[in-house]
């Protein structure tokens, strides 16, 4: 049976699941982590850096570093969070052909989508390299309060990476099938998540027989470890500056590496009560002189340094069950996501706001790509008790006079679905009506989003509120909105069909993937190359390495001198195989390499 | 010569040009003081009280760094006069160098075929080395440095296999853009045209002097003077970037694969004592032991070449370690 991967593609790290029997397991990158940072990078030299090795980089190379991606994905040009991400970010953000966001590293500009593609297909390569076949499905999460934009360009993102995203599912909900997975459940549940870029509160209601019901969410996509990470850099500048004057924020080198000491001093002091932060030769003075940093952290201090970022996130819970209109007694379980909720402080804020001890039998790093696996298997297995249902991420509606919102969807509604509403005319003699179709859960209409607009015309003049039209909403099975409206008496109509876009043309994605796989061809072949070369250059280093053992042994002989002869011509073959880089040359030449290896060896051990 | 004797030569730093035995052709570069000590027994280092001028390939009549200013601060000031910004007075007759045809069992040759002038930009000429120059043990020992040079690519393009065998003068032959003749002609001898020199920018002669002699960390220090100077110049950024070039693939070589994982050979407690500067704390900091070079250039945020630099010292400081 095919294999679906679970993608959790986080803002700051994303994550690789799949489901092996009935234990769902994270597959761990090359490095050996099990979490690989969203951040794309391209060199000076044009080549694309994905991962850790992009964000050891992202300071000194901070103009081509792309990172928190995901905080763009589907947006508009015009929409306040690209305007946001324009002021904040370190690389440069322009406009897209289709009003959609485009990032520009070195002289290339890339869509967001992308640039997701490059995170997701370097997920798909560990699982491959963990599987040993090629993947094609996969299922991936997004927030809960990604729209319908959001969730396409996730989609396309994954079919540039090769990939055919079968579900997109929700983050909290992924992360409540893991922790509920194989249990008969039946509870409300708190999913606490902070993790390196974002915090997300969600409360959801766990069903028997698999219904995940998410009855809110909320968070501030601005708020994670990274915060956490900037405070502990201020300290260590701050403490700098005192004692030498200098401002190391003003070299990109020392702060790479203040970053990287920062983060890695907060991980530490999760589980330790002091920790030293040692960066020797951090910056040299105008005398050539190298001084070095060398501090000692304590959890308190980093605590107290933090403490305002853990009560923000206390606030927005407290928001999470005003809006599920639950009291914090109703929530009978929460679950820690993300990394951030290692930190004692924040387990700390945790229990005393919700009054019990947060659960910690799920990883807060995996579940989520956990869940997206477990998802992703009983999709393919058919096993109907564990698939999630379809359902609108968010509410969907009119604008109305006064600029309201009128919802006619409510959130969560399981698609395929169809409502009907009747309105009136908000003016005498009114013969058109404008119908804004809109997402979102503000009842204030310029707080959603617009899915798209069109005019009914043809209507009778009439005082305000005679003329009635019925507009109704019908979501396929596709997740295609379709919305008619219809002037009762007249008969008049007029429809629209919304489809969620990433701002993509079908022409662009399709151009994407054709570089996506030709990038992924040359990296497996470059990377057979390296695997046959480095084989190469042992055995010939053994190889020559034996040479005066055999000159010793048979070196007086004849057939000892044509052997050897012999040997040296084979050792030149494969140099020359090695600078053609030519990786079947290569691999041709190992074999009479290991000959060669075996023959010395054997002569050696007999001599 | 052994490259002991070549120290010795090269020991006395003098403001003459260097004599034959002096010019060391061998692949090497400047090192820092603060590096020498590590690499050999004292004892075998001849007293050197004005050992920063020591370098290993030339020996430049100044400094690079310290030209380079001298000629920028009479570039600005004024127009130069040569008598006054020339470097120390030079004997008149030009160096005798014979061009030797590429030795197919030491070198991978290539063809080689006179073309036309490299222009900016334009990528690297191709330098074929040879295996034994990029010495799989530690690179750090004189001895163990390949005994023959590699080939200098001159900026015209022509990968010639420059050895020195005879000199009559001090100032060496400038390398000339364009200047080509068959390179595969044993007997052919270069002979200098002094008629380009009286009228050339001082810079420009120390440049190609430098360049001459092998001495490409000088040149390039000049070349970039140069260019900053005067952003109009043609030839400095082609001697730029084929400096460059160079020692970009004389550092690799020394390196080795750039495949290898780097680690950090001395102990964490020990790092501090090192002489080394925030550079190279910054790229030491990058070595976890599970990076390759290339791995570490990639993410350095340096040039390659200082980069490559770098990352050489360290490992010739035994402050890093391959695998």
């Amino acid at each position: 049976m095919e294999r679906v991967i679970g993608i959790d593609l986080g803002t700051t790290n994303s994550c690789v699941a799949i489901l092996e029997g009935d234990t769902s397991v994270v597959i761990p990158n090359r490095g050996g982590y099990k979490t690989t940072p969203s951040v794309v990078a391209v060199t000076e030299a044009g080549k694309r850096l994905v991962g850790h090795i992009a964000k050891r980089q992202a300071i000194t190379n901070a103009e081509n570093t792309v990172y928190a991606a995901k905080r763009l994905i589907g947006r508009k040009w015009n929409s306040p969070q690209v305007k946001n991400a324009i002021m904040t970010s370190s690389y440069t953000i322009v406009e897209g052909p289709h009003a959609d966001v485009r990032i520009k590293l070195r002289d290339k500009n890339y869509s967001v989508p992308e640039i997701s593609s490059m995170v997701l297909q370097e997920m798909k390569i560990v699982a491959e390299d963990y599987l040993g076949e090629p993947v094609k499905k996969a299922v991936v999460t997004v927030p809960a309060y990604f729209n319908d934009n959001q969730r396409q360009a996730t989609k396309d993102a994954g079919a540039i990476a090769g990939l055919d995203v079968i579900r997109i599912i929700n983050e909290p909900t992924a992360a409540s099938l893991a922790y509920g997975y194989g249990k008969d459940l039946d509870r409300t549940v708190a999913v606490y998540d902070l993790g390196g870029g974002t915090f997300d509160i969600s409360i959801l209601e766990i069903g028997s027989h698999g219904v995940f019901k998410v009855i809110s969410t909320t968070g501030d996509t601005f708020l994670g470890g990274e915060d956490f990470d900037a405070r502990i850099i201020d300290w260590l500048v701050s403490g700098f500056q005192d004692e030498h004057g200098i401002d190391l924020r003003q070299d990109r080198m020392a702060l790479q590496r203040l970053r990287d000491a920062a983060e890695k001093a907060k991980c530490e002091l999760s589980s330790v009560r002091e920790t030293e932060i040692n960066l020797p030769f951090i910056i040299s003075t105008g005398r050539n002189e190298a001084l070095h940093l060398q501090r000692t952290l304590p959890r308190q201090t980093l605590e107290k340094l933090t403490s305002d970022l853990v009560e923000r996130t206390v606030d927005i819970c407290r928001q999470a069950l005003s809006d599920a209109k639950l009291g914090v007694e109703e929530v009978e379980d929460v679950i820690l996501v993300g990394g951030m909720t290692r930190m004692p402080a924040v387990q700390s804020a945790v229990s005393g706001y919700f009054g019990r001890e947060p659960n910690k039998s799920v990883h807060p790093d995996e579940v989520v790509a956990m869940g997206a696996a477990i998802q992703g298997a009983a999709l393919v297995q058919d096993r109907q008790d564990m698939i999630l249902l379809d359902v609108t991420p968010h509410a969907l509606g009119i604008m109305t006079f006064g600029s309201h919102f009128e919802e006619l969807i409510p959130q969560n509604t399981t698609v395929p679905t169809s409502r009907t509403k009747v309105f009136t005319t908000s003016r005498d003699d009114q013969t058109a009506v404008k119908i804004l179709v809109m997402q979102g859960e503000s009842k204030r209409a310029d707080e959603n989003e617009l899915l798209g607009e069109f005019i009914l015309t043809g209507l009778r003049r009439a005082p305000k509120g005679h003329v009635e039209i019925e507009v109704t909403f019908e979501i396929n099975t596709d997740g295609i909105v379709s919305v008619h409206a219809k002037d009762m008496e007249t008969g008049q109509a007029q429809s629209i069909q919304v489809t969620a876009t990433s701002g993509l043309t079908q022409d662009e994605i399709k151009n994407m993937m054709t570089h996506a796989q030709d990038y992924l061809l040359e990296r497996r072949t470059d990377e057979h190359f390296e695997a046959a070369k480095q084989e190469a250059e042992t055995l010939i280093a053994e190889i020559e390495r034996l040479f005066p053992e055999i000159e010793r042994v048979v070196g007086s002989a004849d057939f000892g001198r044509d052997a050897i002869a012999k040997a040296k011509v084979t050792v030149d073959r494969a140099r020359n195989a090695i600078a053609s880089k030519d990786s079947n040359l290569v691999k041709e030449q190992v074999d009479q390499l290991a000959r060669t290896q075996r023959m010395f060896k054997g002569v050696v051990s007999r001599g | 010569m052994t490259p002991n004797d070549r120290r010795r030569g090269r020991s006395s730093p003098t403001s003459l040009p260097p004599e034959v035995g002096e010019i060391d052709v061998t692949w090497d570069e400047d090192l820092p003081p603060a590096l020498r000590g590590s690499k050999r027994p004292r004892s075998e280092e001849p007293p050197d009280p004005d050992s920063e001028f020591d370098r290993v390939t030339a020996i430049p009549e100044l400094p690079p760094e310290v030209f380079a200013k001298s000629m920028k601060g009479a570039l600005r000031s004024a127009p130069p006069k040569p008598a006054d910004s020339a470097p120390p007075e030079l004997g008149r007759e030009p160096p005798v160098m014979a061009v030797h045809p590429l030795d197919s069992a030491q070198f991978n040759v290539e063809t080689i075929k006179p073309s036309p002038i490299r222009r900016v930009g334009s990528s690297a000429p191709k330098i074929a080395v040879s295996p034994q120059a990029a010495p799989t043990a530690r690179p750090n020992s004189l001895r163990q440095r390949p005994a023959r040079a590699p080939k200098i690519p001159s900026p015209t393009g022509l990968e010639l296999d420059l050895s020195v065998e005879s000199v009559k003068t001090s100032r060496p032959q400038a390398a000339v853009p364009g200047h080509g003749r068959d390179p595969r002609d044993p007997t052919i001898e270069l002979d200098i045209k002094q008629s380009l020199a009286p009228k050339a920018d001082p810079a420009v002669l120390e440049m190609k002097d430098r360049y001459a002699m092998g001495d490409f960390t000088g040149a390039l220090v000049i070349a970039e003077s140069i260019i900053e100077t005067n952003p109009e110049d043609l030839e400095a950024p082609r001697y730029a970037q084929n400096c460059r070039d160079v020692l970009i693939q004389m550092y690799s070589a020394r390196l080795g694969s750039l495949t290898q994982h780097v680690h950090v050979a001395v102990p964490g407690d020990q790092i501090r004592w090192l002489t080394l500067d925030h550079r190279a704390g910054f790229l030491l900091s990058l070595v976890d032991g599970n990076s390759s070079i290339e791995e570490i250039l990639d993410i350095s945020g340096m040039t390659r070449l200082d980069a490559l630099r770098i990352m050489y010292q360290l490992l010739d400081q035994r402050v890093i370690g391959l695998r």
